[in-house]
């Protein structure tokens, strides 16, 4: 993900999140606004691999990751491609966690666990719902 | 001494000065001068004794000329003296009478006895010097020295032939006078000095005194405000909390509930424009007071007017009139806001003071359409040009008296005179005891471009609606931070009324915790919370992207601090108390009403593909759980944690709302004890160091 302007396949979203169930839970919500075209990572490298190979619209990047660290990704994401838009998801939704994730450049913040509604507002406000 | 001092020292000019300070120069000296009088009749008098026993010789030459010097020193003391103004000598001719008197008689003696013509010369000086010690001013002794000089050189050139002798004389008495008007000169310019380090001894002292005058009246006008607002805050507090009390205690009937309730609120609202009153005045005493002028509708206005001021007419048995004199405008460029609280104020004014009588408004543009004239009329107590001239004064009512028996706190009509004064505005008041008053408010009348000027009142829409229309008239979810109980449960119930799902949480991390995993249609925001405040909460809501509007909930209203919420990014600010009405007319802009709503939110839960995984999910779920009662068999905190973490997470997500709660509470147990053990070890750490230590000594 290096150059920004290099011509990548552009894609609708990126998934990243270690739980199987949030990342299906998420899909379907996506689904049932018609955005089909998303793609999961459940670590850090798989997540850095598929941004070197699609630009994203939009990401859900979850903090605790089983290994690696959101704010690290989220770090590389907005040093390369600021661009991109980036939600951080996390269960730990403690103010400081929060301020952390604002400063590194999130453009957004989910607190798990989160309702369907929560998710499509966020994509109406980004324009990305059907 | 007694300084005299002018009526008016401010404005005494530096002229005034001047003659003022001769005046006192004379004033002092005056005693003097009847000492020296007297002195020199004694004189006299002495040597027509010592003449008559010692120099027989002279003796029928001599001593007519001292009786006539004594007599004439005498009447000039007599007249200087008398009570009878019109014979009554100035101090000046006094002085320079005698002067000529006692120049001449010694003159004349001296001829008499020639060979002592030195001893006269001095004698005469002496006199002089005399002058200089009256300190009379340098115009006396000049005229003196003119005297002593000039009359004896007369008398010797008519009756002494010897030239030389007059010479000498004449020489030495001009350098004497010389010496003499220095001296006087000196001593005058010293005086003057004097003088003015006096004058502004007392200029000062008198300001001191009247600072502390002053100083002394406003503390006491302030103690009496402060006497009058603890009873005005008290007399509704006494109703309040005596109802309320009898609420709690006693068994009472509905009609009893509901009357006590009635008159609770009806009190409430009095404190509430009580406190409205006193932040008013400081916003005056600050100059803080804002008028903001929009195109506003008078008659909406005067309307609003009578409306509010029909239960306290009808309280204080007094018919209510409102007349239009037409042409008036529709619109015109004013501050609503304002203008009702200054008629408010006038008219309540009116009603409280003419019990059982009549009160008419009157409302008319004069002077080529340029004025807007508002004019009370009642036929109440009236007030005597005392009571007028104080009646704009802050704190100033009536009397005493009055406050008790018509209560107010005596800042209302304070208020309304300022108000008026900053929209460029006055009040006027004609009134007399007993026959009644006349409060004229008069405005610049500013028309806004497209005003209309009509003969007749228009129908007017009206725009408030009973809060019984507002039950279930909103749909959508409400979040709610309000630390204080009572009116987080005093909002809720509102909201709930009005047909919104509200979630209500006590401080800002809640809120923002709740913000950011839920959507919400409107967010109530308190400023001031325990833990995180409104205002960081709202901040931090803003930058993580949430896009609900937040309505700041504040007792602080003034306008800074709006201003202040309205930067961070609330789209509003409503004062505490909540006024329900207006609540609602907050609300209705972000909500919609129920029949607006035409789509259905999709209940995601109940589609096939969201339960297929949520079924899945049941069999992850079944997975965490042996993994967590794994770890506890084992007492592995980090193993405890990940699972819980996921479940609380994912189960949340499912709708399973019990199971991410317990989850929760798992991860926070986990890592209390985990902080527990660890603070466990190092004592037991620390203990045993010590002990090592102590076994080592």
């Amino acid at each position: 993900m290096n150059d920004e302007n290099i011509q990548k396949p552009v894609r609708d979203i990126l998934i990243v999140d270690d739980s199987f169930d949030v990342r299906a839970m998420l899909k379907e919500v996506l689904r049932m606004q018609k955005i089909t075209n998303v793609d999961e990572a459940r670590d850090e490298d798989t997540a850095i691999e598929k941004l070197y190979r699609f630009n994203y619209k939009l990401i859900f990047l979850d903090i605790e990751l089983e290994s690696g660290n959101g704010i690290t990704v989220l770090k590389r994401i907005k040093e390369n491609i600021p661009r991109t838009k980036v939600i951080m998801v996390s269960g730990f939704n403690t103010p400081d966690n929060v301020r952390k994730a604002i400063i590194n450049g999130a453009d957004g913040f989910i607190a798990k666990p989160f309702t369907p509604a929560k998710i499509l507002s966020i994509l109406d406000d980004l324009a990305l719902a059907s | 001494m007694n300084p005299i001092h002018p009526t008016n020292p401010a404005e005494t000019s530096k002229r005034d000065l001047n003659a003022y300070f001769e005046a006192l120069q004379l004033t002092r000296a005056t005693p003097i001068v009847r000492m020296f009088l007297a002195l020199g009749i004694t004189i006299a008098i002495v040597s027509i004794f010592h003449d008559l026993i010692l120099i027989k010789k002279y003796i029928d030459s001599v001593i007519v000329v001292r009786v006539i010097m004594a007599s004439i020193l005498g009447a000039l003391l007599y007249f200087f003296w008398t009570p009878i103004k019109a014979l009554r000598l100035s101090l000046n001719t006094v002085v320079l009478m005698s002067f000529v008197c006692v120049s001449v008689s010694f003159t004349v003696i001296y001829a008499v006895l020639s060979e002592m013509h030195y001893i006269i010369t001095v004698k005469l000086s002496l006199c002089l010097f005399a002058l200089v010690i009256i300190q009379m001013g340098v115009r006396i002794v000049v005229y003196g020295s003119a005297i002593i000089t000039l009359v004896p050189t007369a008398l010797f050139f008519f009756t002494d032939t010897k030239s030389t002798t007059i010479f000498s004389i004449f020489l030495f008495h001009t350098m004497w006078s010389g010496c003499a008007i220095l001296a006087a000169h000196l001593l005058q310019e010293h005086n003057k000095r004097m003088f003015f380090f006096e004058r502004q001894l007392y200029e000062i002292n008198r300001m001191a005194v009247k600072a502390q005058e002053d100083e002394s009246k406003a503390s006491q006008e302030k103690s009496r405000f402060v006497a009058n607002m603890s009873h005005e805050i008290r007399t509704p507090l006494t109703a309040i909390m005596g109802y309320s009390e009898s609420l709690i205690n006693d068994h009472n009937s509905y009609k009893e509930i509901k009357n006590a309730l009635s008159v609770i609120h009806r009190n409430s609202q009095h404190l509430l424009s009580i406190t409205n009153d006193v932040l008013d005045l400081s916003k005056v005493e600050a100059g803080k007071l804002q008028i903001n002028p929009e195109p506003s509708s008078l008659f909406s206005v005067i309307d609003e007017i009578e409306s509010l001021l029909q239960k306290q007419a009808e309280d204080n048995h007094v018919e209510l009139i409102i007349k239009y004199n037409y042409p008036l405008p529709l619109d015109v460029l004013f501050d609503p806001l304002r203008l009702r609280q200054v008629l408010f104020n006038i008219c309540s004014n009116a009603i409280k003071f003419s019990k059982g009588g009549k009160v008419q408004l009157e409302v008319s543009a004069n002077d080529n359409m340029k004025i807007l004239i508002f004019r009370t009329i009642d036929n109440g107590i009236g007030m005597d040009q005392q009571t007028v001239r104080n009646l704009f004064r802050p704190f100033a009512q009536g009397d005493i008296s009055t406050t008790r028996r018509y209560g107010g706190t005596g800042l209302g009509l304070y208020i309304a005179f300022q108000l008026a004064k900053r929209m460029e505005g006055d009040i006027k008041v004609i009134s007399e005891p007993g026959s009644g008053s006349e409060f004229s408010l008069i405005l610049p009348l500013k028309e806004s471009l497209d005003t209309i000027w009509v003969e007749d009142k228009p129908v007017q829409v009206k725009s408030q609606s009973s809060y019984e229309q507002t039950v279930n008239s909103l749909s959508g979810t409400v979040l709610l931070a309000e630390d204080q109980q009572d009116n987080q449960h005093l909002i809720t119930t509102l909201l709930t009324r009005l047909g919104l799902k509200v979630t209500a949480v006590e401080n800002g991390e809640l809120a923002l915790q709740k913000a950011l995993s839920e959507h919400y249609d409107v967010i109530l925001m308190d400023m001031q919370m325990p833990v995180m405040d409104g205002f960081e909460a709202t901040q931090l809501m803003i930058q993580s992207g949430v896009k609900s509007p937040i309505i700041a909930l504040s007792a602080n209203v003034m306008k800074q601090d709006i201003e202040k919420y309205i930067k961070i990014g609330c789209k509003e600010s409503l004062s505490k108390p909540i006024d329900r009405k207006e609540l609602y007319q907050c609300l209705k802009q972000y909500l919609k009403s129920p029949e607006e709503k035409t789509e259905e939110p999709i209940d995601f839960y109940n589609t096939d593909a969201i339960k297929k995984l949520s079924r899945d999910y049941l069999i992850r779920l079944e997975k965490d759980y042996n993994e967590l009662n794994d770890a506890i068999e084992k007492i592995e905190w980090s193993a405890l944690s990940k699972p819980a973490h996921r479940i609380k997470g994912a189960a949340g997500n499912f709708n399973y709302d019990g199971v991410s709660a317990a989850a929760a509470d798992i991860e926070i147990a986990v890592k209390d004890c985990q902080r527990a053990v660890q603070y466990a070890l190092k004592q037991i750490e620390s203990d045993l160091l010590s002990e090592q230590e102590n076994k080592q000594a």
